[in-house]
């Protein structure tokens, strides 16, 4: 754009503010404000129309536009200026604008520094600030499927931005436009005319798409070093202002947050402001500075392991070091999982846990696996397939079955079967005196026996001490020989098996012994079934079909039931893969 | 084949100087089972128990309650604090203590009804009931036992130091060595 060309939009849009009172009305505020230092942005700010197109448009234009208004206010013989305005600002990053300065107004090569904003809005479409920034969000080495983004502004803007309001009222004492004592409702928000600025450019150049509440964030944190205490004096001025401060002890200061300084302010009556703050407020030097950081929602991955040996835990176990068990169920599997997805942390949770000397047999125990922060989140369900046959074939002592990308919401029946699904096991029980077919009979029969346990002795150092009621459903007994028998029993979630065989010290009320009539211990313990469809089973490949509509995240479902999603795909294709235009370059 | 005390608890003894010792059973997590020994006049003189009286000074031990998972507000006991008082058919009359610190946790309530747990031997039936066959008394080592104490955490490992070993007591009492040794390298680690 050219000057001619800005010249022509400039006086375009003139010509509409000056056919509507709505504009014309607040022409003299916009001049005052351009004369304390803000940027064309800002002073439009103040005027409180939500007008998205006109705060994307070029910074040259406005600030055209500004400059003829100034004119039209004060007709150029009387000066209504307050300080001259401040020359360059500091550097930032690349060097900030080089081009059009063939304009009237800014007679230095780069732009002042906006008394309102730092020029985060001012120069929120400039490639000074554009080009690294669009750099980096492209660069942020994140596979995702749309993105938020969140903003955070300098706590001096809130400050800055009452202060101009009240220096608006008091230049035009009784004006309607201001006479609300707070500016809250009646300025449009820097975050938000920051977004109308960078949502189109981001959509525009790198082709991401924008969803609220999106599982992955950009957050871009704007800072300012120089006004950074600006907002201290609120405290002095409005004594008991935010006790919270005063009660809590470590924690950091939460005082100071926008949040609370927003809040604080609306509490400060004007005066007290005018007292003890800076209005108007004060020119400034530097330029503001940012942070981006990103962050993605955890993702979930999902199945069942089977344990063969007695000697692994569920969970690594750490007494000082590490002790017996290098090894885990959780770290066998987690080692093949967590690096794919390049998270922060895995979290690993089952649906309840065998002691260490416990097989786990049958069709496994669910598990889920949270992968925090992750980078990747985008596999085929070809690559879950073949990481589960990794797993498998690293280790022995473990396999795993049903590895599945779930989505949050099937989070919970994880941990919902816990307590009321029935469990199968089979145990080798040794008596202290010759079984008889009698003995093998009365087990047999057994119905839906309710048990009484008190907390067994040997997890009572970390669970409470209570007694707790248990169904064993039935039992089938096995004999091997005289003293020896097998027996599956089926039982209510929750049995401790162990104590029900040898009575734990009589605690455990019936158990096999009191049954029996003699002393009875257990030697071995197998799980053999977890009644629980969690997660659900694997289907081939179904025949491509586009009626379907399956959810994006959910990797494979034997009944494509879960409708929720907004993207329709066919059941069949890699649910994680995205069509092309959609997918971050990494 | 190790038994249930043999694979979980270390066991210990308190000897008194009148004979009538007590056992001091420690799990691998530190809690600690309490009862009469092989050695205490109940046992070794193979009496039959008529009462188990938990009531002493006006606290019944069997009131006692413990919340959540840190056992909170049970009933803090010294060595010598009494646990309980036996008394016998032939009506001696016994006092048993708690031989160790530790807060309390529960008493064996079923020695209320079934007292004869305590002095029974042979198979666990429930009642009890058994006298004479076997190994005297070694009920009282599981289904017999008297308490359940659980240490402070930081004392947990010294607590049965002033207490003679099983091995020594074992010997002293002339009593068979049953428990089979197996050398450190080889210990299970037993977690629960």
């Amino acid at each position: 754009m050219d000057a001619s060309e800005i010249q022509r939009r400039c006086n375009n849009i003139l010509h509409e503010f000056k056919s509507k009172t709505t504009w014309t009305d607040h022409f003299p505020g916009m001049a005052a404000l351009s004369n304390c230092g803000c940027c064309a942005r800002c002073a439009l700010r103040f005027t409180n129309q939500k007008s998205m197109p006109l705060f994307q448009e070029r910074i040259e234009v406005l600030e055209a536009i500004i400059e003829e208004i100034k004119k039209i206010v004060s007709p150029p013989t009387a000066m209504s200026d307050t300080e001259p305005p401040v020359e360059t600002h500091a550097e930032v990053g690349p060097a900030s604008s080089s081009s059009s300065s063939s304009l009237p107004t800014t007679t230095s090569a780069s732009r002042p520094v906006c008394t309102a904003c730092f020029n985060i809005l001012a120069d929120a479409g400039s490639k000074s600030f554009t080009e690294p920034f669009l750099d980096r969000m492209s660069h942020s080495g994140y596979e995702f499927h749309d993105y938020t983004l969140t903003l955070q502004l300098p706590v001096s803007t809130i400050v800055r931005q009452c202060a101009l309001w009240y220096h608006l009222r008091s230049l035009f004492p009784g004006n309607s436009l201001y006479k609300s004592e707070n500016p809250e409702q009646h300025v449009v928000d820097i975050k938000e005319a920051v977004k109308w600025i960078l949502g189109p450019l981001i959509s525009r150049r790198l082709n991401y798409s924008f969803k609220n509440g999106s599982d992955f964030k950009a957050n871009l944190v704007y800072l300012h070093a120089e006004s950074s205490t600006e907002h201290e004096f609120i405290e002095a001025a409005n004594e008991g202002w935010n006790k919270k401060r005063k009660t809590k002890k470590g924690t950091p200061r939460q005082s100071d947050s926008l949040a609370n300084v927003s809040k604080a302010l609306t509490l400060l009556p004007e005066n007290l402001f005018c007292k003890y703050g800076v209005v108007p407020p004060q020119r400034v030097h530097a330029l503001f500075t940012y942070n981006l950081t990103f962050n993605h929602e955890s993702v979930y991955v999902a199945g069942r392991y089977n344990k063969y040996v007695r000697d692994l835990s569920q969970t690594p176990w750490l007494i000082d070091g590490e002790l017996k068990s290098k090894d885990s169920v959780e770290t066998l599997i987690s080692q093949h999982i967590a690096p794919l997805f390049e998270c922060d942390e895995a979290r690993f949770s089952a649906s309840g846990r065998e002691d260490i000397d416990v097989r786990m047999l049958g069709s496994g125990r669910p598990f889920m696996l949270e992968l925090i922060n992750p980078h990747k989140i985008m596999f085929s369900r070809e690559k879950y397939a073949e990481v589960e046959a990794r797993i498998n074939a690293h280790s022995d002592k473990i396999r795993v079955t049903r590895l599945q990308r779930i989505r949050k919401n099937q989070t919970n029946a994880l941990k919902e079967g816990e307590e009321t699904k029935r469990k199968t096991y089979k145990c080798c029980v040794w008596v202290d005196r010759p079984l008889t077919k009698a003995d093998l009979d009365t087990l047999a029969q057994i119905k839906e026996l309710e048990i009484d346990q008190k907390t067994p002795v040997r997890v009572l150092h970390r669970r409470s001490l209570a007694t707790r009621r248990r169904t064993i459903y039935h039992i089938t007994p096995e004999e091997v020989n005289g003293h020896f028998m097998f027996l599956t029993l089926s039982t209510q979630a929750g049995t401790y098996v162990k104590e029900f065989v040898h009575g734990d010290l009589g605690r455990t009320i019936p158990n096999v012994g009191t049954i029996l009539g003699c002393k009875a211990d257990i030697l071995q313990l197998d799980v053999l079934e977890i009644e629980i469809d969690f997660p659900k089973q694997i289907d081939e490949p179904k025949p491509f079909s586009f009626s379907h509509s399956s959810s994006s995240s959910s990797s494979s479902s034997t009944s494509s039931s879960s409708s929720s999603s907004s993207t329709t795909q066919p059941s069949n294709m890699n649910i994680d893969s995205k069509p092309p235009s959609e997918t971050a370059p990494s | 084949m190790r038994s249930l005390i043999e694979r979980y608890y270390e066991e210990a003894f308190f000897e008194s100087p009148c004979g009538e010792d007590q056992y001091v059973n420690q799990h691998t997590n530190g809690i600690c089972v309490v009862g009469v020994a092989p050695g205490h006049p109940i046992i070794a003189e193979k009496k039959r128990v008529k009462k188990v009286n938990f009531d002493i000074t006006n606290k019944s031990r069997l009131d006692n309650k413990v919340v959540g998972k840190g056992k909170k507000g049970g009933l803090w006991l010294d060595a010598d604090t009494p646990l309980c008082t036996i008394e016998c058919d032939d009506g001696s009359l016994y006092t048993l203590r708690c031989c160790i610190r530790g807060s309390l946790l529960e008493v064996n309530d079923r020695l209320v009804h079934q007292p004869t747990l305590i002095g029974g031997s042979g198979s666990g039936s429930g009642s009890g009931d058994g006298g004479g066959g076997g190994v005297g008394g070694d009920l009282s080592l599981t289904e017999g036992f008297l308490a359940i104490v659980m240490p402070k955490k930081d004392e947990m490992d010294d607590v049965t130091k002033g207490l003679t070993s099983y091995h020594d007591y074992c010997t002293k009492k002339g009593l068979p060595i049953t428990r089979q040794k197996i050398p450190e390298a080889e210990k299970e680690y037993v977690f629960e």
